[in-house]
């Protein structure tokens, strides 16, 4: 088995924009930005019932992760945790969604755990998020790893050309 | 066509981006066929053999344990993976009972860890394949010795003392045969981790 640099595959989540990124923080706090959705990849959520929304955010996120993962493997990083932030609650939703989400992304994934964080500040760059947190825990190492980190990728977002754009083929009607 | 020493997999996903990725990972290991439905999975399978299907569940019109149960059928000694994003229990259980999986994985999968799991799979199918070879081989001795010992016979009912010695040890074989049929194919059947 070769071996990888560990890092942080954090994905954040603009909720109004119902858009994703998707990127490594390395323990040095480097960031490291890889995929972007477009605008409006996550609505599908929007109009349905609770447990329709949380089917759909888990389903959509644990592919975010793949390509999260796949994107890591190609530059030699292998995630040691993995950390979601949102720029606060699903929008057009209870507030259950978000913590119902967090909650299954941290008992369903153990390898490598998960951390769910909102931020309270928003992703505003120059702006170091406030992170609250949701469900899950964060290695005690990476505290400083991840301020640093999310505190660089939030300036780089909205510089398109940081960030793979990718399309999302529809996965309806489903099974 | 198939390449040499590279164990062809047929691997199924309507999302073309996760297809992409995946031969960008497996290519190099490898012999790769891909499909972005059941139906065009099926279609690849009449005319390659494939010794490591690996599906996703969750796809329109066919989903991924629905392909296994055909794939089963018409090609019962290729390993069959069957992966989703999140827990489906239910899916979990159709699949273990009735798609006869080799595993179930979870998206997101490391990939090391995928590479490694679908070089065990391909090691599992040369088992199986090896296996059946010795049985056929087995077989054919077997049925060789007994038509030696009724050659024998109708040559000299004297001999009738002279082949109770051959005649066991066919006898013996064939009981061999039947437990090692019977071992082989609960050895096919068997599922490993979910």
């Amino acid at each position: 088995m070769t071996s990888k640099d560990p890092v942080l595959l954090t994905v954040m989540i603009k909720t109004v924009d119902l858009r994703w990124y998707v990127a490594g923080i390395s323990v040095a706090g480097d960031a490291i930005p890889l995929m972007q959705s477009e605008v409006g990849n996550l609505g599908a959520y929007i109009g349905v019932a609770l447990d329709e929304q949380v089917d759909f955010l888990r389903h959509r996120l644990s592919g975010v992760l793949q390509r999260g993962f796949d994107r890591l493997w190609g530059r030699q990083k292998k995630p040691y945790q993995i950390v979601f932030v949102t720029d606060g609650p699903f929008l057009h939703a209870t507030p259950d969604l978000t913590r119902r989400v967090a909650e299954h992304f941290v008992e369903w994934m153990t390898s490598p755990p998960v951390v769910f964080f909102t931020s309270t500040s928003g992703l505003v760059p120059a702006e170091t998020p406030a992170l609250d947190k949701v469900a899950g825990d964060l290695d005690i190492q990476w505290h400083e790893s991840l301020d640093s980190g999310m505190s660089a990728l939030v300036d780089v977002m909205d510089k398109p050309g940081a960030w793979e754009l990718t399309t999302w083929k529809s996965k309806k009607p489903l099974h | 066509m198939s390449v040499p020493g590279k164990h062809p997999i047929l691997l199924v996903d309507d999302e073309p981006e996760i297809l992409y990725s995946l031969k960008g990972l497996l290519r190099r290991e490898f012999e790769l066929h891909t499909a972005e439905s059941g139906r065009e999975a099926l279609e690849i399978l009449k005319h390659h053999v494939i010794h490591v299907i690996m599906t996703d569940q969750r796809m329109p019109e066919m989903t991924g344990v629905q392909l296994m149960c055909h794939v089963k059928n018409t090609c019962p000694e290729a390993i069959r993976i069957v992966f989703t994003g999140y827990a489906d229990i239910k899916a979990v259980v159709e699949a273990i009972n009735n798609g006869g999986l080799y595993r179930y994985i979870t998206k997101p999968w490391d990939p090391d860890e995928l590479i490694e799991v679908l070089h065990e799979a391909a090691a599992r199918y040369d088992e199986i394949l090896e296996g059946n070879r010795l049985l056929a081989d087995l077989r054919e001795h077997v049925a060789q010795g007994r038509e030696l010992v009724n050659e024998l016979r109708k040559q000299d009912a004297d001999v009738h003392r002279a082949d109770i010695e051959p005649a066991a040890f066919t006898n013996a074989a064939e009981q061999l045969l039947r437990r090692l049929d019977k071992s082989i194919q609960a050895r096919a059947r068997t599922i490993e981790g979910v």
